[in-house]
């Protein structure tokens, strides 16, 4: 029950700020992955989101990864990820999803947003 | 002459012969010099030597981040230090006290540097300023702070065109802001405000004071509301606004009204949302014609449900 909370929660605030671009020449979109626990509760729905995005107006997807350890990060991405194209959640996008890494923020610069 | 006298007369021979030789070759290498070496051995001597500038500034461009090397470098040859030097006085730090620092220093010592660095002619190199301050202490970079003498120095930085302030006290510099920040007007093209102290259309009063600005950071964990003044429209043209904007945790959708309106339109091509999407309807009409990247992340839970997903 909480989890379908949380995706319901998620889709529709993604759905909803998504909705209002209107520029011709949108061509990505960036999901920002801060904890690498975000990552766990992504169910069906967010893909779902994914896809009636992209056909509103068609985008290359790309994740960041802005965690201290990347190379482990980005690893259960890309098993997620590959996961998600073996059931082909992922078959709507034009290109495969990329993965980068965010630069880190000035020494003494950070400030941590609350949860 | 026995055997003994023999091998002595050869061991001397063997030495001054090797004597000889040595200062014959030294003498030719030196007599080459005065007279040039052969053409083709020259143009390997200057290769080998004398890389063409634009590779060293190239290679040295791998170290901007790394200060300890830069310094180094410069210590190294004139050439390199010309190249060098421009990355080390890149950012101008006025920094915070140290945390448990016995006896911060006083206000005025935090400016210190500026009057350094215009001494050793420095101050052209200057191309981005920090000012850090902590918001459990009490802030020091206000108008008040600064001298007649600090306010000369501070207005001879020509060049900067970044600017990157904790905790600003927006509404107290508003009033005079043209003579602190107005020599920014024309070079400065990107700004990061960390919990600006201000109303909405204080800040968008602000940011609309620089005419070339084009990105933008806003980083708010904490909303600090000012005293309203009156707001007096400037002279200098608007900024067009064109390159990056990005929030954290920004909630003043006013600040668009009021920027959008004393710009005539926003035209930003990346917009990065994080932690709230209050002002993204107004900011996605306003780049209609323009956006190109939006980065969000996935807004995370409450701690309770959290925890109550993480345990069911």
């Amino acid at each position: 029950m909480y989890e379908s909370r949380l995706e319901d929660r998620r889709y529709a605030m993604v759905m909803e700020v998504f909705s209002t671009i209107t520029s011709p020449v949108f061509s990505e979109l960036v999901v920002v992955l801060a904890l690498f626990e975000t990552c766990l509760p992504w169910a069906l729905l967010f893909f779902e989101a994914l896809r009636t995005m992209n056909e509103v107006r068609p985008f290359k997807l790309v994740f960041l990864l802005e965690v201290l350890d990347f190379w482990e990060a980005q690893r259960e991405l890309t098993e997620a990820l590959d996961s998600a194209t073996e059931k082909g959640l992922l078959e709507f996008l034009g290109s495969p999803p990329t993965i980068r890494r965010a630069q880190s923020v000035p020494r003494g610069w950070h400030i941590s947003t609350p949860r | 002459m026995n055997d003994s006298d023999l091998c002595a007369v050869r061991t001397i021979g063997t030495s001054l012969s090797t004597r000889v030789a040595t200062i014959w070759y030294r003498g030719k290498v030196k007599v080459d010099r005065l007279l040039g070496d052969p053409p083709g051995t020259r143009i390997t001597h200057e290769q080998t030597l004398h890389l063409p500038y634009e590779i060293m500034e190239m290679i040295i461009a791998h170290f901007i981040h790394d200060l300890d090397t830069l310094k180094a470098c410069s210590l190294t040859c004139c050439s390199w230090y010309i190249i060098v030097v421009p990355h080390i006085h890149h950012t101008l730090t006025l920094k915070r006290e140290r945390r448990g620092h016995p006896n911060p220093p006083p206000t005025r010592a935090r400016l210190k540097p500026l009057s350094k660095l215009h001494q050793l002619g420095l101050a052209p190199l200057i191309k981005e300023i920090r000012v850090e301050q902590r918001r459990d202490m009490i802030r020091w970079f206000m108008p008040k702070a600064f001298s007649r003498c600090d306010l000369r120095h501070f207005s001879a930085f020509a060049n900067i065109h970044t600017l990157r302030l904790q905790e600003p006290d927006i509404n107290l510099f508003i009033p005079g802001i043209k003579r602190h920040f107005g020599h920014f007007s024309l070079t400065l093209r990107s700004i990061t405000l960390y919990n600006p102290h201000c109303t909405p259309q204080q800040l968008s009063h602000f940011l609309s004071f620089f005419s070339n600005l084009d990105d933008i950071e806003l980083r708010c964990t904490v909303t600090f509301y000012a005293t309203p003044t009156k707001l007096v429209p400037f002279s200098t043209p608007a900024p067009k606004l064109r390159g990056r904007l990005a929030l954290y945790g920004f909630r003043w959708v006013e600040t668009w009204w009021h920027l959008i309106a004393s710009c005539g339109g926003l035209r930003f091509r990346h917009i990065d949302l994080r932690e709230d999407a209050s002002c993204a309807p107004i900011l996605f009409e306003a780049c209609a014609d323009t956006l190109e990247t939006l980065r969000f992340n996935v807004p995370a839970a409450s701690d309770s449900e959290y925890s109550s997903w993480v345990h069911s």
